[in-house]
């Protein structure tokens, strides 16, 4: 009886290890997805192409000139184009530069468009479409990965939007 | 030269103007298509049934289709914007509702010329258009006879400045409008009904509007306002007998658009304040009329309580309360309360004319927004004529929709 009592207790403790052991590798495993550890860090930066140096725009306007709004410096009305080229990108556009949810970026401008006439910002999906657009419209200015913006000569960096672990798509 | 042919020619004058301009003056390395602009469509499909009306008559059943077609174009420093709207039911509806040339020297001042929403009441210039985003399926007012076709003309031709100061994060917004009402169709001679006594100004108004409004935060909905308007419009109803009348009306409008959180508080005031001036020797006209006669029995009695009823003022309050809960699910509520300060015979006698027009009304519906931009709503509105007493029950089911052409 006594050797059943320890067997059996034997057998409970080894599940119940078992069992925490795996709890710990899942939870090991999100909070590394969480912090970046495992995958590489990365920045999400404004760019514009170079004839913008010395272009700055605070965290507010910006914000309004992705909302579509008119923003005008030096002269010049400048143009969003939002890249959503992928999926990381489009939700730290919807995150940290809009703050609002992809539905309310929707009504909110395609509301001010009715009142307004303000222009809806033009999404690319494709990274190449989106350089030959800012190459061709220079008051354009957008975001993208920095090591994508460090390998194009025309582009000049303006801030830093977003910093944190790239997951892939 | 007739007013469309004039708008044709600003428009010829203006549209290629915008598509020449440039927002800057940044070299660029190779020409951008000429951006044409875009089109954006907002359709509504309404089935209403009379739950109950007036005692002696029959409820109905009425469905309804209508689009909102707008065009907006131009670039940044010249805007375009315009819209046609077409309703399946009611012809006097399809029409342009506005063509607007603007000119925005700065990002926040906007200077409009053509024709465009009246914006002397707020819901009226924030939701008239885009029926996908009525906060609501009816608009308060909808049913006082003053406001369709009334001296509160829902779109006016003139100028309007647009401006705001943005400070930290809030914003002032300033507006001014001069302009001209709408054009008045109707021969009064031919068909003299008294409700139309009172619908009947013509486009010679002159009106004026003065708006202020703050935003706690520039980027969002929450907005406190006020607006101030003056009109002077000719009143035709009795240009048949030779003699002109007209009426100063003042409105003021207090207004608060509150969100937080999920909620949104909507609450407006408004007062009408109007003066007809009589024109001299009308008077002595009506006393040589025989009133045996039908037709001078009419026009005594239109003119007599058109004068005191029209010599007055009007509140309209109302409280528009919204629930949103979760992205797809919105519920609202609205208590909505018309007044007329006039003598209580000139109403009584007026509302026996079916000129109806002193009101409380109940509103409650729900929203269910599905796919990218399309709802169903199922609205429930209680009329009751304070007057008469007399009720009406209202159930409308909606389908709204955006959509984006080509994009």
């Amino acid at each position: 009886m006594t050797y059943l009592q320890t067997a059996l207790l034997k057998l409970c403790l080894g599940l119940g290890l078992s069992v925490l052991l795996v709890q710990v590798g899942v939870a090991q495993s999100f909070a590394n997805q969480k912090t970046g550890v495992g995958a590489e860090n990365k920045k999400i930066v404004l760019v514009c192409i170079n004839k913008c140096e010395g272009l700055e725009l605070g965290p507010m306007r910006l914000r309004k000139l992705f909302l579509g709004m008119p923003v005008k410096e030096r002269r010049h009305y400048l143009k969003p184009l939002i890249n959503v080229s992928d999926k990381q990108l489009e939700n730290v556009f919807y995150q940290s530069i809009v703050a609002m949810s992809r539905k309310s970026f929707q009504a909110k401008t395609l509301m001010q468009k009715l009142r307004f006439a303000f222009k809806v910002p033009s999404q690319f999906a494709e990274q190449s479409l989106l350089l030959r657009r800012l190459q061709k419209e220079p008051a354009s200015i957008t975001y993208m990965w920095q090591h994508d913006a460090e390998q194009l000569e025309s582009i000049h960096i303006i801030r830093t939007l977003w910093q944190g672990a790239y997951l892939g798509n | 030269m007739t007013k469309l042919l004039q708008s044709i020619f600003v428009i010829a004058l203006y549209f290629p103007l915008t598509l020449l301009a440039r927002d800057d003056s940044f070299p660029t390395e190779s020409a951008l298509p000429i951006d044409w602009g875009h089109l954006s469509l907002f359709g509504q499909l309404v089935h209403s049934d009379e739950l109950s009306r007036a005692p002696g008559s029959n409820s109905e059943k009425l469905s309804d289709a209508s689009l909102d077609i707008l065009y907006t174009g131009g670039s940044s420093r010249f805007p375009m914007l315009a819209e046609y709207f077409y309703d399946s039911e009611d012809h006097d509806k399809r029409l342009l509702n506005r063509l607007q040339l603007g000119w925005r020297p700065s990002e926040n001042t906007t200077l409009w010329v053509g024709k465009f929403n009246n914006p002397n009441l707020y819901w009226h210039d924030s939701y008239h258009d885009g029926l996908y985003f009525s906060p609501s399926v009816t608009a308060p007012l909808q049913s006082a006879v003053f406001f369709d076709g009334g001296v509160t003309a829902p779109q006016i031709s003139g100028l309007r400045l647009d401006h705001a100061i943005q400070y930290k994060q809030s914003e002032w917004r300033f507006n001014f409008v001069a302009a001209n009402g709408p054009e008045v169709l109707l021969n009064k001679q031919s068909d003299v009904k008294p409700g139309d006594f009172f619908k009947d100004f013509s486009n010679d108004q002159r009106l004026y509007i003065a708006g202020l409004s703050f935003l706690p935060d520039a980027l969002g909905e929450t907005e406190f306002g006020v607006r101030y308007s003056k009109v002077n419009a000719p009143w035709r109803a009795f240009d048949f007998t030779g003699f002109e009348f007209n009426l100063d009306e003042t409105v003021f409008n207090a207004y608060a658009n509150l969100e937080i959180d999920s909620w949104r508080f909507l609450l407006s005031y408004s007062k009408f304040k109007q003066e007809i001036n009589v024109p001299e020797g009308f008077a002595e006209f009506t006393a040589s009329l025989d009133p045996n006669n039908p037709i001078n029995a009419s026009l005594l009695l239109a003119a007599n309580l058109g004068v005191q009823v029209l010599n007055g003022s009007l509140n309209l309050r109302y409280l528009h309360v919204e629930f949103q809960f979760n992205e797809h699910w919105m519920a609202y509520v609205r208590e909505e309360q018309f007044e007329v300060d006039a003598p209580a015979e000139a109403k009584l006698a007026l509302a026996q004319f079916g000129v109806d027009f002193e009101y409380d009304k109940h509103i409650a519906g729900v929203r269910y927004d599905f796919r990218e931009s399309h709802a169903l709503s199922l609205q429930y509105s209680n009329y009751r004529s304070s007057i008469s007493d007399q009720e009406q029950s209202t159930l409308h089911l909606v389908w709204s929709f955006s959509l984006e052409v080509g994009e």
